[in-house]
């Protein structure tokens, strides 16, 4: 079992909302390096 | 105070800021760009939040905590997919190529960027027709579920909820256009958020805490804590997709990019959309926890009605009651731009070449904009049944007709004029017939409508470019 009672294959569900907050903050920094490069 | 003097005073005050916004906006429309994309001057917190708001329309709500209830838990996943494919991934792939390529073009929506770019009328003409038609069936829907959260919430007759909700929307966008849509949809989708942590942690509160709250839910059914659980992988992931890969073809969510600022203001809209639209997960969530407090619910869509008036006061209640109908409202608007500027810009000017002076274009649009509000609205009151069963066939049928087009027309110099007309035609129509055919195979329509439309485009593509050369031979 995973946090909070939920079997990992749910619990995972969370994981991916998660990780998708880092891939737009991830794509939003590296957009602003190459937006500056010349 | 009763639930429903609660639910009156929030109203009337919801509704007159969003008229209050209407007013205000009316003064910053004067031309036909300001009134379909609000002159390219949005910045990242609106745009994104009002993207959230258009996108989560009533049915996230109600319809997401009846999923929740009747498959369990595994339903979070529609949620996570909601927020991965339906905001990170299209705001990345498609937003900053959109927001350029419509402003290389000059043109103002979806329809006019396909007759552009692929040098085709008929290819604008098609999409805005399908467009304009298949959004009046989906602008019923969302007015028919504002309404019955009206009847299920607050005891007010179906018509007396379609006409208070409807009316308001007619009203700030006929006055504001798109100015008054992003900003009023910036508000109900603070509105949404709001109450949907409310509920979420109440939830919590009344079930023991989450973790105990699980322990009961796997206690009444294993089946309803484990992923796939009830509803299968086939029928989870593919809903999941329908509801997320779709939005990329839905104009009314893609016009957000054509009327954002600047880069930087995509780069942190990405961000803040992300965010935000972690929400969609709650409906699911406590719509699974509920079975623990009100077990054995013949009918799913009662479960969060029921659950709200459970766990929450009456004025958190008309709280949620406002979030519910502020999701119905927001979607509504923001499809009557998208309709009106079809009309106007892609079919009347574009297709028949008739000219516009810029008062007259944003006078057209108004009238537009009224009628068709109107017509839905008459519509919704007594909704014919083939009208209820092509509600189910819009999302579909939109999303397949548009998609790949929009994918290719952004990323492939190579897809030619007759496959993108081709592609439009194959998956409009096998959207329209999988789905008359009652999915066969449990396919969704827009599953069969979009690979479809992908195989002719690249099909009558690949013909085309070889014509030439045995020709030549």
């Amino acid at each position: 079992m995973g946090p909070f009672n939920f079997p990992w294959m749910t619990f995972m569900a969370f994981v991916v909302t998660g990780a998708s907050v880092v891939v737009a903050l991830i794509w939003a920094l590296r957009e602003r390096g190459s937006d500056r490069r010349p | 105070m009763t639930l429903l003097q609660a639910c009156i005073a929030v109203l009337f005050m919801y509704v007159a800021i969003l008229m209050g916004v209407g007013l205000w906006s009316a003064r910053r429309t004067q031309s036909a760009g300001d009134f379909i994309l609000g002159g390219r001057t949005i910045g990242p917190w609106v745009t994104a939040l009002s993207y959230i708001a258009v996108y989560f329309s009533s049915v996230l709500i109600i319809g997401g905590g009846a999923f929740g209830y009747k498959f369990g838990m595994a339903t979070v996943w529609i949620g996570a997919i909601n927020v991965l494919v339906g905001c990170t991934l299209c705001w990345i792939v498609l937003g900053k190529r959109v927001r350029e390529m419509t402003e290389r073009y000059g043109v103002r929506t979806m329809s006019g960027f396909f007759a552009r770019r692929f040098n085709s009328p008929a290819a604008g003409i098609y999409s805005a027709a399908v467009v304009f038609l298949f959004l009046i069936i989906y602008n019923v829907s969302v007015v028919k579920g504002m309404a019955n959260s009206f009847e299920v919430l607050m005891d007010l007759p179906y018509w007396g909820g379609v006409l208070i909700s409807g009316l308001v929307i007619i009203f700030y966008v006929v006055l504001g256009g798109y100015m008054a849509v992003v900003w009023t949809s910036f508000i109900q989708a603070w509105v949404m958020i709001v109450s949907l942590l409310l509920l979420m942690f109440k939830t919590f509160e009344a079930v023991g805490g989450l973790g105990a709250g699980m322990q009961k839910l796997a206690a009444i059914g294993p089946q309803y804590v484990h992923t796939p659980g009830v509803w299968g992988w086939a029928g989870l992931f593919s809903f999941s997709l329908v509801v997320s890969l779709g939005v990329w073809g839905m104009p009314q969510m893609i016009i957000r990019f054509y009327s954002i600022k600047d880069t930087k203001t995509l780069r942190l809209g990405t961000v803040i959309v992300t965010l935000g639209a972690t929400i969609a997960v709650i409906p699911y969530l406590v719509g699974a926890l509920t079975r623990v407090l009100i077990p054995g619910l013949e009918n799913p869509d009662l479960a969060i009605p029921k659950l709200v008036a459970m766990v929450l006061s009456p004025w958190q209640a008309a709280l949620l009651l406002a979030g519910v109908v502020a999701a119905g409202m927001s979607t509504f608007a923001g499809v009557l731009i998208i309709m009106s500027s079809s009309l106007i810009t892609d079919v009347y000017e574009h297709g028949l070449k008739r000219k516009l002076t810029g008062p007259q274009e944003v006078f057209a649009n108004r009238v537009v904009s009224a009628a068709v509000g109107l017509i839905s609205l008459v519509i919704a009151l007594r909704p014919p049944a083939l009208i209820l069963v092509l509600t189910g066939f819009a999302w579909a049928v939109i999303a397949s007709t548009n998609l790949w087009p929009l994918i290719f027309g952004l990323y492939w110099k190579g897809a030619s004029k007759a496959g993108v007309v081709a592609s439009m035609v194959a998956g409009s129509v096998t959207a329209l017939l999988w789905t008359w055919l009652k999915k066969p195979f449990g396919i969704d329509g827009f599953i069969a409508g979009s690979l479809a439309s992908l195989a002719t485009l690249l099909v009558i593509t690949a013909a085309a470019r070889r014509t030439p050369r045995t020709r030549r031979a």
